[in-house]
C-alpha cells in the first residue's frame, strides 16, 4: 500500500455523510469505476462479455444494473463498470483480459465524485436539481443530466436510493446544491 | 373603533387577527385577507397616486391585473416596490408603504402636475425635449429619469435566496377556478399525471368571490370539495400561489412559485420564490375574466372599481368598499353586485344602466339608459353625475361599482405569436383558433361565461385530452348554477368625455387616445408606444381592449378591423431574482477544485479563477507584500532548485483503438504515425480554416493508447472537436475517446534538481535517469510505495521538468510528499504567474498567442505542418492570405531601457511612421517582468519578424500613454538550445 492518505472528494479522510431535511447525503469512495466502449464492429461482442461479468443482461439505453460488479448504459456501445474499490483498485487491469481487444477500457475511479441521496420522495428533491423526468428514472434506470451546471450521472439504485455521480473537482458545488436543494424542498 | 367596513361571512378567519401599517399607521386585519381588502375594511380608499398626474387611487380590482393600489412593500434590503395590494396576502407585522407621492399619500406635491393636464398629453416628451438638442443629455434626461418610475428600490442586496426546478407532468391545468378544478377531477380521476396552478392562495377563483350556489352548495364549499377530493389523488398536484408567468416552445411552461411572499421572512433554507419550468404533454388554460371598465369624466378616484372586484371583496373578505354604494354598468353581471351587496347591508343607492333595458329590482333603484358623467371628491368618492333620460341628476355614494365587460384571459394563448378573434356577441377577443400545439383553452377564458358551461366545457376539454392520452376518463355531472344570464350591450365610454381614464396606472385618457388618433397613431402598436397605454406593471390587463374600442370608435371603424391586441411573458410582474435563481454571489457558477486545493489554502495560496477552475496564482510567504515578490521567488527557486505546480487543470483526453495514432496523425498538423511507446510529442492542432486551434501533447502509452493533453481553457473544446472528427469525418477509424482531466492528479516538477526530487517519491524499481527517461519519455510507474502514477518527461518551463500523475484521491497527499520531499533542495511549489512568466522567457506560445488569428507560420511552427500527409487545416493553413512575405512572426521584445515595461497589448510601429492602424507592425501579446534576466521581457507578433531581430521599433499603448524604444530579439530567452531541458 503507498503510504500516502487519500482524500474524498470532499476533502475527507473518511466518505462524508450528512443529514438534511429528509434526505441522507453520503459520499460513495468504495466503488471503482471504468468506462467500456466497444471497439469498431465489436458492441455485440462486448455486450456480451457484459453480460457474462454482470451475470445479467448488459443494460439497455438508459439502464443501470445492480450486483457486486455494476453497470450503466452511457452511449451507444458504451458503458460504465464499477466493481469495490478494494478488490478493482487498478479495474481497468481487473477487466481488460475478459474484454480481448475487444473494447477499450478508461479508469474513471477518481474522476467522478459519487453521493449516495437516500429519503422519501426523491423525485422531489429531483425537480429542483435537474431536467429529468423522474417519472422515467425508476430503479434499475440511469441517465445524464445537468446539475448546476455540472454534467452528472443520475442512477436509481432503488426507489428511495438515487446515486448522483459528477466530475470530481466540482464536488463541492455538487454537494452544496444537493444540501440547499434538499433544504428547499417542501413536502 | 377599526374595520368600520367589515361585514359578515367571508372567506377570512376571525379568529387569527393580523396586526399590520400602512404608512405609519397601525392596523389590524384577518388571515385571509390581502392588504387591500384589510384597508379597505378599515376604511382606507387612498392608497396610492398615479404615475404622471399623481391623481390619487385606491383599488381599482381585487386581483392581479390591479392598476392603481400599488405599494412598497417590506422595509429595508427586503422592501419591494410595486407591489399589488390586491395580490399581497396579509401577514402579521406587514409593513407597507405608499409609493410615488411626496410629502404624503393626502398631500402630494406632484399633483400639481394634474393642474397641467393640457400639456402632459399623449407624445409630450416627444414633442417637449426636442430643443435644442444638446439640453438632453445634461438637462431633460436627468430630470426626466427622476420624475419617471413608480417606487424605490433598496438598493441593497437581495437577502433572500430563488429557487428553480422542473416538472413533468401530462396535463398543465392553469387556473384553479370553477373550469380548472373540473378539469382536473376529470383528469386526475382518468389517470393523468396533473399539476393544477393557481395564482391565488386560496384555490377557486370566482368561486369564492359570487354568492351563488352550485348544487345548493356555497361556491366556496363547492371549491373546498373539489380541492379536497384533488389532494387526496395521488397523481394530482395543486400548487396554490403559483403563477404560469409564459407559455414556450414545444409544451414548456414557466410558472412562479411564490414560496414566502406571505411570511414575513422566508424559512430557514426556503426560497422566496422558486422558478418552475414545466414540460406538459398538454396545456389548459383555465384563467377565467378580467372585467373591464367603462370611460367617463374622473372615473379613477378611490372608491370607484370594478363591480365584479367590489362582489369579491364582500363575498371573500367581508369588505364594504363604502357604506352607499352605487353601480354603473352595460351587462347583467354588475347587477349581482348590487345584490350581494344589499343582502349584506350595504346601501345601494342605484344601478345605472346604459341600456334602454335592464333587469329591475324591489332592492334598490335601477336607472336604465343612464350614464354616469362625472364624479366628485379629492381623496375619494364623495358622488357621482347621472344622466339620466329624465335629466342630470347628482348622487351621494362612496364607492361605484363599474362594469363594461368581461375579457376572457387569453394572455396565455398570445406567448407564442397566436393572435385572438373578436366574438361581437361577447365584445370580447376569445382565443385563436390557431393555438399552440397541445394548448387548450376552457370556461370563461374560452368565452364561456356562466359557471355551468364553463364546467361543462372544462369537462369535454379535459376528457379529449386525457382520451388523447390513451386514458377512459369518465364525465363529471355538471351542477345547476344561478348565474344564467350574461347579457352584454357594448358600451365603451360616456359620449364627451375628455379626462375618462382608460389605462389607470399610465393615466392615458380617453382624450390622449383621441390625440394619438389626430396624430395618425392610429395602429395598435402605435398606440399603445404613444399614449404608453398597458405599458405599466399591469400589462393593460383592465385597459387594453378599452383603449382599441375608443380607437376604433374613433376611427369609425369595427374593433376587429382596427387590430387586435396580444400578449408577451410574463403574465404578470415577476422579480428579476427568480430568473436568476440561485446563480449569484459565490453561487453563480460550480467552482471546479483542484486537487491540491486544500493544501494551496493552507499555504495562503492567491487563486485566480481559469474557466470554472481555482488555481493557485502564487503562494506568498511571510515578507512578502507584494505579488510580484512571490512570483520572482517561485520563478527564480525554480529555475535555480526545483519548483512544483498542479497542472490537473490541463485537458487529458484518452484516445485508444487501432487506428489511434492514423486518428491523432490526422487531428494533429504534425506527423504522429510513428510516435514510439514511451514517446511523448508536442502537437500543433489547426481549425478547418488553417488557424491554430491549441496545442500539447500526446504520450503513447501503448501501440493503441495515446494520453492527449490539451490548454486548461480548450480542454472542452478540443475534446468535442476531437469527438466530432471522430463520429463525423472518420467514422471508419476505430477510436475510442474519453477524458480523464480529473482522474488523474497532475504536478509539474520543474529545475535543476527536478530529478533528485523525484528519485524521491518514484520507487527504486525504476530508473528514471536522463538515459533510461530522456527527454519526451513517459510511462507506467509506481511512486510511494506502490502507487501506481504516470510519469512524463515534458517542459513548459523550459527546465529539466517531469509531469508526474497519480489518482487523484492521493493528490492532496502526493503535492504534500512533493514540496516535503523539495525542502531539501530549497525548492517551492509555484502557481500560474510564475509558469506564465517561466513560460514567456522560453518563448512558449499559450492562449495569448494561439488567440484565434494566428497560424503555425505566424507562431514560428511552419514547418510542422507536414506536407507529407492530410491533416484538419493543413491544405487551408497554405491559402496566399496567410503565407504572405511579410506574416506576422513570434519574436520576442526586450525594452531599451531596463525600467522600461513591455505591456501586451500594445503596437509595434516602425520608427518614424504615424502611430495609426495602416502602419501597424503587428503587437505584444504575453509580457512580464523577468526576474531571471532582471529586466521587463515580452513576445508577440511582428511582420517578418524573424527577419529583424536586432532591429529597433517603437512600442506604443495610445490608450495607457506609453510609447518607447525595444528591440526586437529571439523569442526564446532563457535556454534557447533547450540544454536545459534535456539535461
Amino acid at each position: 500500500m503507498p503510504n500516502l492518505t487519500a482524500l474524498s472528494p470532499l476533502g475527507f479522510t473518511a466518505p462524508h455523510k450528512v443529514v438534511v431535511s429528509a434526505y441522507t447525503i453520503s459520499e460513495v469512495t468504495d466503488r471503482a469505476m471504468a468506462s467500456i466502449t466497444a471497439r469498431k464492429g465489436s458492441a455485440s461482442a462486448v455486450k456480451t462479455i457484459l453480460t457474462k461479468i454482470l451475470n445479467q443482461s448488459a443494460p439497455e439505453v438508459g439502464g443501470y444494473c445492480a450486483g457486486e460488479v455494476e453497470a450503466f448504459w452511457t452511449g451507444q456501445g458504451q458503458w460504465m463498470l464499477t466493481a469495490p474499490f478494494d478488490d478493482h483498485e487498478d479495474i481497468v487491469a481487473s477487466f481488460v483480459g475478459i474484454f480481448k481487444g475487444k473494447a477499450s477500457l478508461t479508469e474513471q475511479t477518481d474522476g467522478w465524485c459519487r453521493f449516495a441521496i437516500a429519503g422519501q420522495d426523491i423525485d422531489r428533491l429531483c425537480s429542483l436539481l435537474c431536467n429529468i423526468d423522474m417519472r422515467t428514472l425508476m430503479a434499475g434506470k440511469a441517465n445524464r443530466t445537468s446539475i448546476e451546471h455540472i454534467g452528472c450521472f443520475l442512477v436509481r439504485i432503488a426507489d428511495e436510493c438515487l446515486h448522483i455521480i459528477a466530475p470530481r473537482s466540482s464536488a463541492g458545488s455538487l454537494y452544496h446544491a444537493i444540501s440547499a436543494a434538499a433544504k428547499s424542498v417542501r413536502f | 373603533m377599526t374595520q368600520t367596513r367589515r361585514l359578515t361571512g367571508g372567506l377570512i378567519d376571525r379568529q387569527r387577527p393580523l396586526n399590520f401599517e400602512f404608512d405609519g399607521r397601525k392596523y389590524t386585519g384577518y388571515q385571509g385577507d390581502t392588504l387591500a381588502s384589510a384597508l379597505l375594511a378599515n376604511g382606507v380608499q387612498l392608497m396610492g397616486r398615479s404615475f404622471k398626474y399623481h391623481r390619487p387611487r385606491g383599488p381599482f380590482s381585487s386581483g392581479s391585473e390591479e392598476p392603481n393600489a400599488i405599494v412598497e412593500l417590506r422595509e429595508g434590503a427586503r422592501k419591494e416596490p410595486n407591489t399589488r395590494a390586491t395580490t399581497i396576502e396579509l401577514y402579521d407585522e406587514l409593513i407597507a408603504t405608499s409609493q410615488n407621492r411626496w410629502p404624503s399619500l393626502g398631500f402630494d406635491m406632484m399633483a400639481v402636475n394634474d393642474l397641467f393636464s393640457n400639456f402632459l398629453t399623449a407624445g409630450f416628451y416627444y414633442k417637449t425635449f426636442m430643443w435644442p438638442a444638446a439640453f438632453w443629455e445634461k438637462l431633460y434626461e436627468p430630470i426626466i429619469r427622476r420624475a419617471a418610475g413608480l417606487g424605490k428600490a433598496s438598493l441593497e442586496p437581495d437577502p433572500d435566496c430563488y429557487d428553480k426546478g422542473f416538472l413533468h407532468c401530462d396535463l398543465l391545468i392553469i387556473g384553479g377556478g370553477p373550469a380548472g378544478l373540473a378539469a382536473a377531477l376529470v383528469a386526475g380521476r382518468a389517470g393523468l399525471d396533473v399539476i393544477l396552478a393557481d395564482e391565488d392562495f386560496l384555490i377557486g377563483g370566482r368561486l369564492n368571490q359570487e354568492s351563488y350556489s352550485l348544487d345548493d352548495q356555497a361556491g366556496s364549499v363547492f371549491a373546498a370539495l373539489r380541492y379536497e377530493e384533488l389532494t387526496s389523488l395521488p397523481n394530482v398536484r395543486i400548487m396554490t400561489r403559483t403563477t404560469v408567468i409564459g407559455a414556450f416552445d414545444h409544451g414548456i411552461y414557466g410558472m412562479v412559485e411564490r414560496v414566502a411572499d406571505h411570511m414575513k421572512v422566508p424559512a430557514d433554507g426556503q426560497p422566496r420564490q422558486r422558478l418552475w419550468r414545466v414540460y406538459s404533454q398538454s396545456a389548459l388554460l383555465c384563467a377565467g375574466a378580467t372585467e373591464r371598465s367603462i370611460a367617463f369624466e374622473n372615473n379613477d378616484r378611490p372608491g370607484i372599481m370594478l363591480a365584479g372586484a367590489m362582489r369579491a371583496f364582500a363575498n371573500r373578505w367581508a369588505t364594504a368598499v363604502g357604506d352607499r354604494i352605487a353601480i354603473f354598468a352595460n351587462n347583467d353581471d354588475a347587477h349581482r353586485t348590487a345584490h350581494d351587496l344589499h343582502q349584506l347591508g350595504v346601501e345601494i343607492a342605484a344601478v345605472i344602466d346604459s341600456r334602454p333595458e335592464a333587469p329591475a329590482n324591489d332592492s334598490f333603484e335601477v336607472l336604465m339608459a343612464s350614464e354616469v358623467v362625472n364624479t366628485h371628491g379629492r381623496l375619494g368618492l364623495n358622488s357621482i353625475d347621472v344622466k339620466t333620460p329624465q335629466g342630470l341628476r347628482q348622487i351621494q355614494v362612496s364607492g361605484l361599482g363599474v362594469s363594461g365587460g368581461w375579457n376572457p384571459n387569453i394572455h396565455l394563448t398570445c406567448h407564442q405569436r397566436g393572435r385572438p378573434k373578436w366574438d361581437a356577441g361577447l365584445s370580447a377577443f376569445v382565443p385563436s383558433v390557431d393555438l399552440p400545439k397541445a394548448l387548450f383553452v376552457a370556461g370563461a377564458a374560452n368565452g364561456q361565461m356562466t359557471t355551468a358551461a364553463a364546467i361543462q366545457d372544462a369537462v369535454t376539454t379535459a376528457m379529449k385530452i386525457a382520451t388523447d392520452c390513451g386514458r377512459k376518463p369518465t364525465s363529471l355531472a355538471i351542477p345547476k348554477t344561478s348565474d344564467e344570464s350574461a347579457s352584454i350591450t357594448p358600451f365603451w365610454y360616456v359620449t364627451g368625455t375628455e379626462r375618462g381614464w382608460v389605462d389607470q396606472q399610465n393615466d392615458v385618457t380617453v382624450k390622449d387616445i383621441k390625440l394619438a388618433h389626430q396624430e395618425n397613431f392610429r395602429s395598435v402598436e402605435h398606440l399603445k408606444r404613444y399614449t404608453t397605454l398597458g405599458m405599466a406593471t399591469d400589462q393593460g390587463k383592465t385597459s387594453n381592449v378599452l383603449g382599441l374600442a375608443i380607437m376604433a370608435h374613433t376611427a369609425g371603424q369595427s374593433i376587429p378591423d382596427t387590430g387586435t391586441t396580444i400578449y408577451r411573458p410574463p403574465y404578470s410582474p415577476t422579480a428579476i431574482g427568480v430568473f436568476a435563481g440561485r446563480s449569484r454571489d459565490m453561487d453563480f457558477r460550480p467552482i471546479r477544485k483542484t486537487p491540491s486545493h486544500k493544501w494551496a489554502e493552507e499555504q495562503g495560496a492567491v487563486f485566480v479563477e481559469v474557466g470554472m477552475w481555482y488555481r493557485a496564482q502564487w503562494f506568498p510567504q511571510d515578507g512578502e507584500t507584494h505579488w510580484r515578490q512571490s512570483v520572482d521567488r517561485e520563478v527564480a527557486t525554480t529555475r535555480s532548485s526545483v519548483g512544483v505546480c498542479d497542472v490537473t487543470t490541463l485537458g487529458k483526453i484518452d484516445v485508444q483503438g487501432s487506428d489511434a495514432a492514423a486518428f491523432l496523425n490526422k487531428i494533429y498538423c504534425n506527423g504522429f504515425a510513428k510516435v514510439d511507446v514511451g514517446k511523448t510529442r508536442y502537437g500543433l492542432m489547426l481549425r478547418e480554416d488553417g488557424i491554430a486551434m491549441d496545442d500539447g501533447t500526446a504520450a503513447r502509452l501503448a501501440e493503441d493508447h495515446f494520453v492527449v493533453t490539451t490548454t486548461t481553457a480548450n480542454a472542452v473544446g478540443v475534446y468535442r472537436h476531437m469527438e466530432f472528427a471522430r463520429q463525423v469525418l472518420w467514422p471508419d477509424l476505430d477510436v475510442q475517446l474519453i477524458s480523464t482531466t480529473e482522474s488523474w492528479a497532475q504536478y509539474a516538477v520543474a529545475g535543476p534538481h527536478a530529478r533528485n526530487l523525484l528519485r524521491k517519491i518514484v520507487d527504486a524499481e525504476f530508473d528514471i535517469s536522463n538515459e533510461a527517461f530522456p527527454f519526451m519519455a513517459c510511462g507506467a510507474i509506481t511512486v510511494c510505495g506502490g502507487l501506481r502514477a504516470r510519469l512524463f518527461r515534458i517542459s513548459f518551463s523550459g527546465e529539466l521538468a517531469y509531469e508526474i500523475a497519480v489518482p487523484t484521491r492521493y493528490g492532496d497527499a502526493m503535492m504534500r510528499a512533493l514540496v516535503e520531499a523539495g525542502e531539501e533542495f530549497g525548492g517551492c511549489a509555484y502557481g500560474t504567474e510564475a509558469l506564465g512568466v517561466m513560460r514567456i522567457e522560453k518563448g512558449h506560445a499559450t492562449s495569448n498567442e494561439l488567440n484565434g488569428t494566428t497560424t503555425a507560420l505566424n507562431l514560428g511552427m511552419g514547418r510542422m505542418v507536414s506536407t507529407r500527409k492530410d491533416s484538419i487545416g493543413a491544405v487551408l493553413s497554405r491559402r496566399d492570405g496567410l503565407v504572405a512575405d511579410d506574416a506576422l512572426k513570434l519574436v520576442g521584445f526586450k525594452p531599451r531601457r531596463d525600467s522600461d515595461s513591455v505591456p501586451a497589448g500594445s503596437h509595434l510601429m516602425t520608427k518614424g511612421s504615424p502611430v495609426d492602424a495602416a502602419h501597424d507592425q503587428g503587437y505584444v501579446t504575453s509580457a512580464c517582468y523577468s526576474p531571471t534576466l532582471g529586466h521587463h521581457i515580452a513576445i508577440g507578433f511582428l511582420k517578418s519578424g524573424d527577419q529583424r531581430l536586432g532591429e529597433i521599433i517603437r512600442l506604443v499603448s495610445p490608450l495607457t500613454n506609453i510609447e518607447h524604444d525595444v528591440e526586437v530579439v529571439s523569442a526564446h530567452f532563457v535556454d534557447p538550445e533547450g540544454d536545459k531541458l534535456r539535461a
